[in-house]
């Protein structure tokens, strides 16, 4: 299974702009001069995206708890359970690529809990039956697929384009879970974000 | 005879009519099959409200936008990426026992209310500098409509 590729964070997301220009304190850096603003901005902004980032990798950890669950709960179709072991995966390929990114910026990723952690977190004790894991994996999904494109202001510039990506593998689960269900297609667009 | 025999057949016609017309019949969501999976089913009973019917939507039917918006991370009654938000209107930020708060969360220094819940879903990295929460609630329908909900689940309500 291949992992997502993220590129390392530019020079310039690292000194905080977003210009294709180098900034005066950018220019100080470069040629060795001493910018206390800039370090400190860039520091800062470093450390707002490890922050985001470690909490993006959480909720992979969830959602990735949430599909063992569900495969191994005795609730689904053989063929359900095949479509979940699909999107675990996918929620692993994020998990990995986000923990990379962290690492690249520097900082701890976030570990996973243990399964009674998810378990009691995730009310899976209320599960009685495959539609009630469904509806529960839709709620994560739709919720995943808001969370990612709300907090793409949040991030540094590098970090937009793997967030909307992973906004659109959770909206693409959510709509495979909604058909499942089957709950109509909703009437008007801009159904997410 | 004859009689007997079209007596028996608008019977039979009759019964077949009934039978159809159950068979025909939509039961309620909870008592259908679940259709495979591929399948699409598109019906005309549910339509979206607009961002200005769901600023004026009662506080009960916030909890559907809550979880759409806030589902991802919280929960009412559970800590999971994010704290559990029964009894957060009125609490102070980074209170929630059990819960691991970023260093900015712990530093922040204020009360959850109307305003300070305001300018966070808004933009909560410029009100705690490292937060760990990123997502913005952009539009201002949305974020009145889950404060009046984050009320109701704290009994702060006003009638």
């Amino acid at each position: 299974m291949s992992v997502l590729e993220i590129s390392k964070p530019s020079r310039r997301a690292l000194l905080g702009g977003a210009s294709r220009t180098l900034s005066a304190a950018g220019v100080a850096m470069l040629i060795g001069g001493c910018s206390n603003a800039a370090v400190s901005s860039s520091a800062a902004n470093t450390g707002q995206d490890v922050e985001i980032l470690n909490a993006a990798i959480a909720l992979e950890h969830e959602g990735i708890a949430a599909y063992q669950i569900a495969a191994t709960s005795g609730l689904l179709q053989p063929a359900v359970v095949d479509i979940g072991v699909t999107f675990q995966g996918h929620h692993k390929e994020h998990r990995d690529a986000l923990i990379k990114a962290v690492q690249q910026l520097g900082g701890d990723p976030a570990t996973e809990k243990s399964q009674n952690h998810y378990v009691d977190a995730l009310g899976v004790v209320s599960l009685k039956n495959q539609e009630d894991v469904l509806r529960l994996a839709l709620k994560l999904e739709r919720g995943a697929a808001n969370a990612y494109l709300g907090l793409i202001p949040s991030l540094g510039n590098d970090y937009h384009q793997i967030a909307a990506q992973m906004a659109g593998d959770e909206a693409f689960h959510a709509a495979i879970l909604a058909n499942a269900i089957g709950e109509p297609i909703p009437k008007s667009a801009l159904m997410f974000g | 005879m004859k009689t007997q025999f079209g007596v028996l057949l608008c019977f039979a016609l009759g019964a077949t009519a009934v039978a159809g017309t159950l068979l025909a019949t939509k039961f309620p969501v909870s008592e259908q099959t679940l259709p495979e999976i591929g399948s699409i089913a598109v019906t005309q009973s549910m339509i979206l409200p607009t961002t200005a019917q769901i600023a004026s939507v009662p506080t009960s039917q916030g909890k559907a936008l809550y979880e759409r918006k806030c589902g991802a991370c919280h929960s009412v009654d559970k800590n999971r990426i994010g704290p559990r938000h029964r009894g957060v209107y009125g609490r102070r930020a980074g209170a929630v026992p059990g819960f691991r708060y970023s260093n900015a969360l712990k530093k922040l220094n204020q009360k959850w209310d109307t305003r300070t819940l305001d300018s966070w879903l808004s933009n909560p990295s410029a009100v705690a500098p490292g937060t760990s929460m990123g997502f913005r609630l952009t539009k201002p329908s949305e974020r009145k409509v889950i404060i009046n909900y984050l009320k109701s689940i704290s009994g702060k309500l006003q009638k």
